[in-house]
């Protein structure tokens, strides 16, 4: 990998993580110890976290956080053990090999390595590291805590919510490959307004790798406004209800089907919802609206991602669903090599992007007679993974629609529903935008669907 | 800065490092039940394969007749202090299979003949034998003598026991065919299909099927491997197919069963004439213009897979020991066909695959005989799958030989001097004293031949 | 000439040039020297003195720091895979002017720990310039030197790594062996933490925890009985789970009895024929499984008192029990015979400890007496804000031990202490619950998903059952529960008695960054009339 030019903040001392010169010093020593032949190699993740964490409009924590967590893997022949330490010392790591060397006299075989040295891939260099992120001190955190609480408390409302700035090093050297290392920083900033009755409740919330691309002012704004427009929510029965789903509501479901885009499973006999028959995926039938695009590109400036996976794999553009059409599942290099003769796998790393269309939200609005505008889901998890089935809850602001307004806050309602049904009941699509995702970032449209099944009305707030 | 600090530690004895393992070893003596013994011995034993890994090849060459030494030991310590009165019924099999591990077979007889006495119908005495009896011939070194003691016992027991019988004597035949002990087999094969036809629950079909596996009908005159050593493999073939029949026949299976029997179960492509090899690349081979397998040679085909890795070592190490053995009186080859990757490298061309593919079985596994790699021919699926299909090479279609069973273990055809399959199966470890003695007898027959072309003075 | 671990540790005294260099070096200077010195070295104060010291000198009204040391080692006997992870860390954690603090990093150096001290108050400044905060923190006495293990028979570090194999895969060979067609799943795993606690009250305690974690099950394919395939062919054991116990725990445990036993259960499944649910309201027994999800996801969790108060509100959510002043003694969550306890000083369970991680010895408190609110789970900033409610009724405002973190890495939160279902006087046990159940459902298994507020939920798994005079008659296909947790807990008619208590592993994650703190439930089987079941897999 082409050593990357070091991020300017990465030159202060003392360094809140490894650098990529640390990394290969630590590996070249922890390659010392290795004496019994065979590979070697040392995941790295080094990390520092700057935090800022506040409830009821006061600052409960604010810290900092720092560690290296050494993946060590040692293999010969066909066996493979690995063992994890978070101490860089000589004594630790030889220790550390030593484990995994003694671990490996149990166990016997284990999959392949990629072993050729001579494979040279091209990794990607995209924008995943920010100075601006890098920078935001205890200080500048905790003023701007105060600024994102203030309009809550003004309000008379209550404010909870949460800061979080990374700068962190992933490293892969191997004895027998070249070594990769790639500084990212990720910043994330949410915030939930309740009123202190408890009647209503707003939330929003964003994250990039990049603080400057997070409007503080903006989510405080929302979060208060949708915890003033949802109180005193009425009970609706559940049912079927035309929905208009904002961004993060749509990420809230469609994160199931981008997590389920694998092919490994198929193609070793598993029921799965990609699955067509055994052995057989869905590639190339349509499997959404035609409208849905799902894919991702690692050098779109808001959806950058480490350009390798933890086996070494590069990380490369994919299209997932084209125009409503499967085309892709993901794949590891071994499965590329074995059955289709390519080279490069398609890692899944779970970040993608949803085509969108031009209706803006608020024509949504206008064009439903009747139906719920949803902020976000919570609390989802899978009723049948083989039609991806999920139930869950809607949270933070749920609102009825009548003849094309807004009319009443609603209670909170349970789910009973498919992202794929979601995928095939688009009516209205809106512009992608950039939701809450820490680390996974994704750009989702805002949807209008239809049909959308409500099993039971909870009272939660 | 930590890229500095680079500074060998010498690993100091004893020293005491943080992922420290408890120094004192597993306390095997105080082991309360020969399933924890036994699965002491199966550590040992992976242990003592994992330790000879480098040289893998030799390691499995090893003779595999009985336990390594460190096997014994852990057994033995863990054995002596368990008393079969003490432990649960049900532990009780595990506890004679750890005796015999551990050498104590003098204890198993003791063990063995209490159970018996305390048995109370010919029912328990028949399992508590007939279990006793399985363990035996899965032990290593196999326990002959005392399992057909067993059987013996086991007869005495009468009509009521007739089934284990059955079953006891169909197994020590079989056993002994594998071995090479026509002794064992004169005794033991007549006494299985002679109980095979009391038992009432036995089904004619099986009890045949069982009998041709056990080699019955090599018993009586002339023997097959004579008649392959002084008549040539065609009337090696004509034998075992007419003699099997006949006895299947005589036994009441059908004419058209029996001969389906003979050709599937026994014969398996056996006796059909060998088609020449085809291969789009040669290693190891002077003449290329005569066909192959060559007129008047003994020649051992083994279809090799590059996919397959550690489980077919034990049929490598085979190859090497009939090459020893055998020298340039069999002609051993390889056959391989390419699958587009090799490894986990970039997928590499057919040529580049043949090259990877010698190295592999020529140079790093030093596998003895000729190497031919074929092109595989491939399909792929329509995109987005892509994958690719796998067609057969000219090779795998003459032999019936499918890439989906060579990638789990090579298989093997031996042709005769005549050009004639004389055998057409896998590699199994234990069916190698067969094969050699199969092996052998052709040579013979081919030297036999050969001097005789000579003093016709051809 | 050598330098010792001793040397290195020690701060300042003499050793001035180590006390500036970083671990690793300090390690170069020492080779093969044991680098982690156990908690109880003499050595370990000083280095948690100088963090508080560096946290007092900034400014600290209070800090306390804590050194933690985990290590763990996992078997999985059936490919013979060993894994092994260790991790150290040290974590500072500082008051000043009603704000905190926290820093934390992976180095026990006296360096590493002066940063941490000037780090968390640094953090705990650049909030404390905003509005006035007031934190009171219950009172504690102060533990000068105090050591704990949890009391385990066999320390599971000391158990040789192949006679642990031996042990497991002893079991594999036993099942195969004695039952045919039968095979065991077998796992199990060792975990140890040291930790040190000092504060600025004069506290220093330390303490070697460990906890032993299996999994035991089979797996069986006797198509002789099999009526259908969506029936499933393995089970799992509820001998084993996870527990504050030693090597003792796997091995004293009864699994190869079980086999038959899980055998059975098998059968008298593949025996039953199968039915869709008619949703409707229906008599229920849960067993003691299912209540201790049950609890440990409603009432335990809606009893954390940063949930109820909304410091929990932008993470895992917050609590039905949004009012505590006013709610406590007085809310009905359950029926009178619904009491339910937590102690981190129950023998054997997970959360128990001798000093939670701010110092405090926890002891046993009732949350829920007689089917109303009697109390919350607490830190000691949490007990200061019931400081109204303990005052008039005579309680010391005093910390019930619920601060807890996964490693030093973490700041201390609230985190469910061991929770206990009271059981009934009676001696009645989950059989005789089906036995009086004359029409109704019996789930095995149950867990749930509950919502935001850990009021509404529905089950997420578990095996239901169609119950006519006491016997079992029915599977019960696509069925769910759905229900809203004090209605539901309000509805309790039976529990049953001592004999029945089972302990189970919980986990509940909350905070952000989000972690999880493992606690033990005891619970009853118990019996709840007029539940809502559903047909789950039926859209709107």
């Amino acid at each position: 990998m082409r050593r990357r030019s070091e991020p300017r903040r990465l030159l202060e001392e003392p360094r809140r993580f490894l650098s990529q010169d640390q990394c290969e010093a630590l590996a070249q020593r922890a390659m010392r110890f290795a004496t019994g032949g065979g590979d070697t190699a040392l995941y790295i993740d080094t990390w520092w976290s700057g935090e800022m964490r506040w409830g009821r409009n006061r600052v409960t924590l604010g810290s900092d956080r720092r560690n290296n967590q050494l993946t060590i893997r040692r293999s010969i022949h066909e066996a493979a053990a690995s063992v994890r330490t978070n101490q860089i010392d000589d004594v630790s790591i030889q220790s550390a090999i030593q484990a995994a060397e003694r671990a490996l006299a149990y166990h016997p075989t284990s999959p392949e390595d990629i072993k050729d040295p001579a494979v040279h891939f091209d990794y990607l260099s995209p924008a995943i590291w920010s100075d601006r992120t890098f920078a935001l001190g205890a200080s500048e955190r905790a003023a701007a805590a105060r600024a994102l609480i203030e309009p809550a408390e003004q309000a008379g409302m209550l404010s909870a919510g949460y800061i979080e700035v990374r700068g962190a090093g992933r490293a892969l050297i191997r004895s027998n490959g070249e070594p990769l290392y790639a500084p990212y920083t990720q910043a994330q900033c949410s915030m939930t307004v309740r009123d202190p009755q408890g009647t209503g409740s707003g939330w929003a919330g964003l994250s990039s790798y990049d603080w400057g691309r997070i409007d503080g002012a903006a989510l405080a704004q929302r979060a208060l406004q949708k915890c003033l427009a949802s109180r005193n929510p009425v009970g609706i029965e559940p049912g079927r209800y035309t929905v208009i789903l904002e961004p993060q509501a749509v990420h809230d479901l469609v994160q199931y089907v981008v997590r389920n885009f694998d092919l490994r499973d198929i193609a070793e006999g598993g029921v799965h919802p990609f699955a067509l028959r055994r052995d057989f995926s869905k590639l190339g039938l349509k499997v959404a609206d035609s409208r849905v695009t799902i894919s991702h590109d690692p050098m779109h400036p808001d959806l950058g991602v480490v350009p390798f996976t933890p086996s070494g794999e590069p990380v490369r553009p994919v299209t997932w669903i084209d125009h409503g059409v499967l085309t892709t599942l993901a794949y590891n290099r071994e499965y590329a090599l074995t059955k289709l003769y390519d080279n490069l796998g398609y890692p899944n790393t779970l970040s993608y992007q949803m085509s969108g269309g031009e209706t803006s939200v608020e024509e949504m609005i206008a064009t439903t007679k009747r139906g719920l505008l949803v902020t976000r889901f919570s609390n989802v998890s899978y009723v049948d993974p083989v039609s991806l089935l999920l139930t869950g809850v809607t949270r933070d602001g749920l609102w009825l629609i009548e003849n094309g307004k807004i009319s009443k806050a609603v209670k909170n309602l349970r789910f009973t529903e498919s992202p794929l049904f979601v995928l095939n009941s688009i009516e209205q699509l809106g512009r992608p935008e950039r939701v809450f995702s820490p680390g996974v970032p994704a750009i989702v449209p805002p949807l209008k669907v239809k049909d959308f099944s409500f099993t039971a009305l909870i009272d939660a707030i | 800065m930590l890229g500095a600090a680079v500074l060998v530690i010498a690993p100091a004895a004893g020293a005491q490092t943080r992922f420290a393992w408890p120094a004192r070893p597993a306390p095997v003596e105080q082991y309360g039940r020969p399933e924890e013994c036994l699965a002491a011995v199966e550590r040992s034993e992976a242990r003592a394969v994992w330790g000879a890994r480098p040289d893998t090849l030799s390691a499995v060459a090893q003779d595999r007749a009985s336990e390594p030494p460190e096997v014994i030991e852990i057994a033995r310590r863990c054995s002596a202090h368990l008393d079969a009165d003490r432990m649960p019924a049900s532990s009780r099999p595990l506890y004679l299979q750890l005796l015999l591990i551990a050498g104590r077979d003098s204890t198993f007889a003791a063990v063995v003949d209490k159970q018996v006495a305390e048995a109370r119908s010919v029912d328990a005495r028949s399992t508590a034998l007939f279990s006793a009896f399985d363990v035996l011939l899965r032990a290593r070194p196999v326990r002959i003598a005392a399992a057909e003691q067993l059987a013996q016992r086991l007869d005495a027991l009468g009509p009521e026991a007739a089934e284990s019988r059955l079953y006891a004597w169909f197994r020590l035949a079989y056993l002994a065919r594998l071995l090479g002990d026509s002794a064992l087999l004169a005794r033991a094969a007549p006494r299985a299909l002679a109980l095979g036809s009391r038992v009432d629950s036995a089904n004619p079909n099986l009890i045949m099927k069982a009998a041709l596996s056990t080699g019955v009908v090599m018993l009586t005159p002339p023997r097959p491997l004579d008649v392959l050593r002084d008549s040539g493999p065609d009337a090696y073939v004509q034998l075992i197919r007419r003699k099997y029949v006949a006895e299947a026949t005589k036994r009441g299976v059908s004419r058209d069963t029996a001969e389906n029997m003979v050709e599937n179960d026994l014969l398996r492509g056996a006796g059909r004439p060998a088609p020449p090899l085809v291969g789009d690349y040669w290693y190891g081979r002077s003449d290329t213009t005569r066909p192959l397998p060559a007129r008047g040679r003994v020649t051992l085909l083994a279809f090799v897979d590059h996919r397959c890795r550690v489980k077919c070592y034990p049929g490598y190490a085979m190859l090497e020991r009939l090459h020893r053995r055998f020298g340039d009186a069999l002609d051993i080859v390889l056959v391989a066909q390419t699958f587009g990757y090799f490894r986990l490298r970039p997928p590499p061309s057919p040529s580049e695959e043949a090259e990877l593919i010698r190295h592999y079985f020529l140079d790093e596994l030093k596998l003895p005989g000729m190497l031919t790699v074929s092109v595989t021919p491939t399909s792929q699926l329509p995109a987005p799958d892509r994958r690719h299909v796998y067609g057969e090479t000219a090779n795998g279609r003459s032999y019936h030989v499918s890439p989906s069973s060579t990638e789990q273990e090579t298989a093997l055809r031996l042709v005769g001097p005549t050009g004639t399959i004389l055998y057409a199966g896998d590699v199994y470890l234990q069916g190698e004293t067969d094969l050699t003695n199969l092996i052998a007898a052709a040579i013979e027959y081919q030297k036999k031949t050969s001097a005789s072309s000579v003093g016709d003075g051809r | 000439m050598g330098v010792s671990r001793r040397d290195f540790l020690k701060a300042g005294t003499g050793a001035a040039v180590l006390a500036a260099t970083p671990r690793w070096l300090a390690v170069h200077a020492a080779p093969g020297a044991p680098l982690a010195p156990p908690i109880t070295d003499p050595d370990v104060k000083p280095l948690a003195l100088r963090a508080l010291d560096a946290a007092r000198s900034a400014g600290a009204a209070y800090a306390d720091v804590r050194l933690t040391h985990t290590y763990t080692r996992s078997f999985e006997p059936y490919h013979r895979t060993i894994e092994e992870a260790e991790e150290m860390a040290a974590g500072v954690r500082a008051l000043v002017n009603g704000y905190w603090g926290f820093a934390s990093g992976p180095y026990w150096t006296p360096d590493e720990m002066a940063r941490l001290g000037r780090e968390a108050v640094a953090h705990a400044k650049a909030n404390a310039l905003g509005a006035a905060r007031v934190v009171e923190l219950g009172k504690v006495p102060v533990v000068a030197d105090g050591h704990w293990e949890t009391p385990v028979e066999i320390d599971p570090f000391t158990v040789p790594v192949d006679e642990v194999f031996d042990y497991l895969r002893g079991l594999m060979i036993y099942t195969a062996a004695t039952y045919p067609g039968v095979s065991a799943q077998v796992a199990c795993d060792f975990y140890r933490q040291e930790k040190a606690f000092a504060s600025t009250e004069g506290t220093f305690v330390t303490q070697t925890l460990y906890r032993t974690g299996g999994g035991f099950g089979i797996s069986y394919d006797n198509e002789k009985y099999r009526t259908d395939d969506r029936l499933p062919t393995t089970i799992a054991s509820p001998l084993l789970g996870r527990a504050g116990r030693g090597w003792e725990y796997i091995r004293e445990a009864p699994l190869r009895e079980e086999v038959p036993i899980l055998m059975a259960r098998l059968e008298e499944d593949w025996r039953l024929p199968f039915k869709p649910i008619e949703a409707g309201r229906y008599d229920v027994v849960l067993d003691a499984h299912g209540v201790s999800m049950l609890l440990a996801s409603t009432i335990g969790a809606a009893t954390e008192l940063d949930r109820a108060l909304g410091y929990e509100a932008n993470a895992g959510g917050t609590s039905w029990l949004n009012r505590p002043l006013a709610m406590l003694g007085t809310e009905p969550v359950g029926a009178p015979l619904l009491t339910v306890t937590g102690d981190r000083s129950t023998p054997g369970a997970l959360a128990t400890v001798k000093w939670d991680d701010e110092g405090v010895e926890p002891e046993p408190f009732t949350l829920v007496k007689d089917g109303i609110l009697a109390d919350f789970q607490t830190t000691r900033e949490g007990a200061g804000w019931l400081a109204e409610y303990y005052t008039k009724h005579g309680k010391p405002v005093r910390s019930h031990g619920c601060a807890n973190a996964p490693s030093a890495l973490h700041a201390t939160m609230e985190h469910p202490p061991n929770l206990a279902i009271t059981p009934a006087r009676s001696d009645v046990g989950l059989d005789d619950l089906i036995a009086g159940l004359e029409k109704g459902i019996f789930i095995a298994g149950l867990t749930v998903d509950t919502d935001f507020q850990h009021l509404n939920g529905e089950s997420r798994s578990g095996r239901f059952y169609e119950v006519r005079n006491g016997k079992k008659v029915a599977h019960l296909t696509g069925a769910g529960m759905l229900f809203r947790a004090p209605g539901l807990w309000k509805s309790l008619t039976a529990l049953g008695g001592a004999k029945s208590l089972e302990w189970r592993s919980a986990t509940m994650p909350k905070g952000e960054p989000m972690r999880n703190g493992a606690f033990s439930v005891g619970a009853v089987p118990a019996r709840f009339k007029d539940v809502t079941i559903i047909d789950r897999t039926r859209k709107a």
